[in-house]
Order: C-alpha cells, then structure tokens, then sequence
C-alpha cells in the first residue's frame, strides 16, 4: 500500500496497485474520498482523507491492541463488509432499494502503523 | 459494470476535456468571473477527468450547495453538478473564505443519491443546502 501525506494541504492519501474507478464515493461523515476498483463496485483500493491531521500520528481512530485505524463508523450490523488488501469496508444498504445501493459508512485500515510509517516519521522530523 | 465511466460522445461538449487521462490543473480558475486559486495539492493529484473546465463549470452550473463541517469544525462549502462528458455528478470543495479550490472528483454517492430523488442523503451530508434546477441556471 502506498501512502503520502501533504501537510500543506492536510490530506492523506492511501492506495493500493489496483487502478481505481473514475468516480469515487464519500463517507458520510468525516470527509474521506473512497477510491473504489473498477471491475467490483464495493472493493476499496484507496482513500483520501481531508483534514488529515486530526488521525495522525495515529490519534484519532486508531486502536493499538489490533493496530489498527477506523475511518468513519464501524456500524455493529452493517449490511456488508469487504474486504481488500488491508482496507477493510463497511457498507449500509438504503431501505427499498432493490439494487443493493450502498453507501460506505467506515473503512478500516489493518497493520496501521505499517502502512503509516513513512508518514508518521516524516511528521517525526 | 463499471462504477464510473465518461461518455466519450459528449467530449465536444468540453473543450480541452480529453478521456479519462490525469492532467494538472491550473493555478487558479476563473468562473462566474472570479477567480479562485486552486491548491497545489489538488492542482498535481487531480483525478482523471477532472479538468479546469469542469471545475468551472460546476461552480457556475451547480444543482447542489452546501456546507460540510468536520469534527474539528473545519468547513468547505461543496459544490454539485453534473458535467458535459462525465455520467457521475462532480463535486466541488470550496475554502469557506470562497478562495480557494481544494477537493474535486466525480461523486458516484451523491450522483446515485440525486438520481434515485433521495434529497435526504443532501440535507443529513451538508448544512444549509441549496437545490437548483435546471430552469434556475
């Protein structure tokens, strides 16, 4: 997975080879661009996180026991979760909707301060 | 099928909007006859089919507008429209200072949202939305 972080600009962005959809979805809430695969609608392949600084390195969201860092909500009875390279989805279907319309609501991150750490030890310097 | 695709047949709709390539954009872009400089972020990661026209072009044409708030307070004031040559409505992040461009991609969410009438999905995202039709442009 590779990761950049702009201070400038306060954006984090996390990807892996998989060359991502023209279109890409957001979170609900906090402000995070999913990049998702072209050939699977639900396959998460990146993100970019706005207003970065408030994750790094490594506060908010993240969990040391597993290591791992929750983007968004976790709900306890999502309607799909998926699973791709480290990132790790969870989706809520909307009421009536016959076409399995999901939004993404969470993503977490496995091995977070793997994939972090060029970044966390830039901000280090 | 998928997600997001450009329909090539409408690219004439679009000056200087080629396929699906990743471009720079501009320093600044100018529409409704102002000025807003774009940041250096975006203006090196822009995505493919993302173009200064478009970003134009939704800031001037826009259906939705609203207000985004963070966790730490932090605000943009978004701009939605559908664009000449993409199937996906674009949104458009503003500082809230309307200074600077600061975030623009193809937004399959709020596209699917807006086709299936689900003006909900707007109000619960933003604050202070404004929805324009076509007639109000």
């Amino acid at each position: 997975m590779k990761t950049n972080y702009d201070s400038e600009a306060d954006v984090l962005s996390l990807s892996t080879d998989v060359r991502p959809a023209t279109s890409a979805s957001l979170l609900d809430d906090p402000d995070i661009v999913v990049d998702l695969a072209e050939s699977d609608g639900h396959d998460i392949v990146g993100l970019m996180v706005m207003w970065a600084s408030a994750y790094l390195p490594l506060k908010k969201g993240y969990d040391p026991k597993g290591d791992t860092l929750l983007l968004g909500t976790k709900t306890d009875s999502p309607d799909l979760i998926t699973e791709n390279s480290d990132f790790v989805g969870y989706w809520r279907a909307y009421e009536g909707e016959p076409d399995g319309f999901m939004d993404p609501v969470g993503v977490l991150i496995r091995d977070a301060s793997k994939h972090l750490a060029p970044v966390i030890t830039s901000l280090a310097r | 099928m998928p997600v997001g695709s450009e329909l090539s047949s409408t690219q004439k709709d679009c000056p200087g909007c080629g396929p699906a390539s990743r471009r720079r954009l501009p320093a600044s872009i100018t529409a409704g006859g102002k000025a807003r400089v774009v940041t250096r972020y975006l203006q090196d990661n822009a995505r493919p089919g993302i173009t200064a026209h478009r970003v134009g072009y939704v800031l001037e044409r826009w259906l939705i507008r609203g207000v985004r708030t963070e966790d730490g307070g932090r605000q943009s004031i978004c701009y939605i429209a559908f664009v000449p040559g993409l199937t996906e409505m674009v949104r458009v992040a503003v500082s809230t200072d309307d200074e600077r461009i600061i975030n623009a991609f193809p937004d399959r969410t709020a596209t699917r949202h807006w086709n299936k009438g689900n003006r909900d999905y707007f109000v619960r995202v933003y604050q202070d939305v404004e929805v324009r039709n076509e007639n109000q442009l």
